[in-house]
Formats: C-alpha cells, sequence, structure tokens
C-alpha cells in the first residue's frame, strides 16, 4: 500500500471509527472484544483496500465484523480466555432504574448464540430489513425470522423486567 | 409496533453509547502487513517443501534413462543366463533300486533307475550289465573265411 493510499485509510478509519465501534461492542459484548473484532475487520480491510477505497469499504468492515463474529474458528479462539477473577466494579442499585434494565439487556444478550445476537443488532440496532440481513449473514430470510423470534424470546426468559414492556 | 421491540431498541442505543471509540488503523495497518508476510512465508515454505520433495524423484527418474516408457517396463526373462542345473554333475545319490540288493533274473534287463530325465545334466552311471554277468551284446561270430 502506497503512501496516499494510507493517508486514505487512516481518514477513512478516523471518520467511521465510532459509528463501527458501536457495532462491535454490541456484537462483542465488551469494550476489549469489540476493539479485538475491529480491528481484525480493520486488517482484513486494509490487506484488500486497493480494491475496496474506491467501493464500500465500511460496509466490507461491517460484514467482516458480522463473519467474524459468528465464525466458529473466532469462537474457538476466544473460547480459550477463561476469567479467572470476577469482574472488579459490581453494579450498585440505580434510582432512575434506567441502568438497571440495561443491564439486564447486556446480561442477556451475552448469552444469546452470536448468530441471534448479530441477527438482533442488524434489525433492531441498524433497522436493517429481514433481506438485507440474510445478504449480510450469508442466509435464508426463513432463518433470519427465526433467530429474531428465537432471540426475542430468550430475551423474554432471560431478563423477566423487561416483559413488564410487553 | 410491539413495546418490547422498542424497548429492545432503545436499550441496544444505550449500550452502543458505552462503547469508546479507539483509533485502530495503526494496528490494522501493521496487521496487514505482517498478515501479508506471514501468507508469503507460508507460501515459499509450501513451495520449497513440494520442491524438496519431487526434485529427488525426478532426479531419480532421469539417472534411469530418457525414455520412462522402457523404465516401466519390467525386465524380460533371461533365457540364454538362466542355468537351471549345475554343470558339475550332482554327487552320486544311493539310488533307491532294487539293483543293489536284488539280482535280477537271467536274461533281463536290470530296470532303470529312478533317477528323473528332465535333467540336463548327464545321468550317473549305470553300472555295467557285466556286472550281472551277463554280457548285452552278442558274442562275436566266427568268420566265415575260417
Amino acid at each position: 500500500m502506497d503512501a496516499a493510499a494510507q493517508r486514505r485509510f487512516r481518514e477513512f478509519v478516523a471518520q467511521r471509527t465510532p459509528a463501527l465501534m458501536r457495532v462491535a461492542y454490541l456484537l462483542a459484548g465488551d469494550q476489549h472484544a469489540a476493539e479485538d473484532l475491529l480491528q481484525t475487520a480493520l486488517t482484513k480491510t486494509a490487506a484488500r483496500w486497493r480494491h475496496l477505497q474506491h467501493a464500500d469499504p465500511e460496509g466490507y468492515v461491517r460484514k467482516v465484523m458480522y463473519h467474524e463474529q459468528v465464525s466458529w474458528w473466532r469462537r474457538a479462539a476466544r473460547r480459550r480466555e477463561t476469567p479467572t477473577h470476577p469482574v472488579p466494579d459490581v453494579a450498585g442499585d440505580d434510582p432512575t432504574g434506567n441502568s438497571d434494565l440495561r443491564l439486564s439487556m447486556r446480561e442477556a444478550l451475552q448469552r444469546l448464540t452470536a448468530r441471534q445476537r448479530a441477527t438482533l443488532v442488524l434489525r433492531y440496532f441498524e433497522d436493517r430489513s429481514e433481506t438485507e440481513v440474510a445478504a449480510l449473514l450469508g442466509c435464508s430470510v426463513g432463518t433470519v425470522r427465526s433467530q429474531t423470534y428465537r432471540a426475542v424470546k430468550r430475551l423474554r426468559a432471560l431478563a423477566p423486567e423487561l416483559a413488564l414492556f410487553t | 409496533m410491539n413495546p418490547f421491540d422498542d424497548h429492545i431498541r432503545v436499550t441496544l442505543q444505550e449500550l452502543a453509547e458505552e462503547a469508546v471509540p479507539v483509533n485502530l488503523a495503526d494496528q490494522a495497518l501493521r496487521g496487514a502487513r505482517r498478515r501479508r508476510v506471514a501468507i508469503a512465508t507460508a507460501g515459499a515454505a509450501v513451495f520449497a517443501a513440494v520442491g524438496l520433495g519431487v526434485a529427488p524423484l525426478a532426479l531419480a527418474d532421469i539417472g534411469h534413462g530418457t525414455n520412462p516408457a522402457d523404465n516401466s517396463r519390467p525386465p524380460a526373462p533371461s533365457t540364454t543366463e538362466y542355468t537351471p542345473a549345475p554343470q558339475v554333475p550332482p554327487p552320486p545319490a544311493p539310488s533307491p533300486t532294487v539293483t543293489s540288493t536284488v539280482a535280477p533274473p537271467h536274461g533281463t534287463t536290470p530296470p532303470p533307475t529312478t533317477t528323473p530325465p528332465a535333467t540336463t545334466t548327464p545321468p550317473p552311471p549305470l553300472p555295467s550289465p557285466t556286472v550281472w554277468g551277463i554280457a548285452s551284446t552278442p558274442p562275436p561270430v566266427p568268420s566265415p573265411t575260417r
């Protein structure tokens, strides 16, 4: 990659990192895993930057992130990272109640499968249609519908306090 | 729209705001360079391994001859060099014939020995018929001139 292409790549990353990091954070579940996921996607994008810089690099980064998230190899690699100590910060009571719900939702999202979480993020955060989600994840529309249905059903079961909104 | 779906949407947006943006351009560029070097190294290693594996076979094939079709054919059996039996006659084994123990009756020829006739070596010398006191040739006829 020449100097001009590197400069354009840096500009693209600096401009689109906040939006991409939000998606990575929702997909991965925590900050470190999100940075790891986004860096993997950007590395693959940089390797193909010559062909992508005049096309849709952000779409490519998002697609790589979704595919990496549901990749069996990546999940197997991350499964080897076993936490040996409990998380030091423990959430306390929130007078507003809003943070409690958010924490419950975060914990419930963590317990979904990677494909269910990716489907939820695409459908509810990015407001993609079922056809677009199917194309991005490389599956059928029926699979997207069933994954969405199961993910919502599991969220209701894992976080009963969210059922107050039904 | 289902209120539960709205709640999922709002909660996801709130969760996404917790993400801290980090500029990963330098790490991505370094990773892409490392990835390119790793792929090139792996390709060279595979090429070298295949070359080291194939080259001795190719050299051995060239060393056997220029026409590989001739090398693939099995050698024809040589009939001139093969000697089924040694030229030296085998030691005379004691023949399990009855001639050594039982004398044949007068006027009969001794029975043949049991040596196999297929061998090219000359059969061991048979005992002379004179042993049994029988002349195999008739006695000389006196010349009529006498």
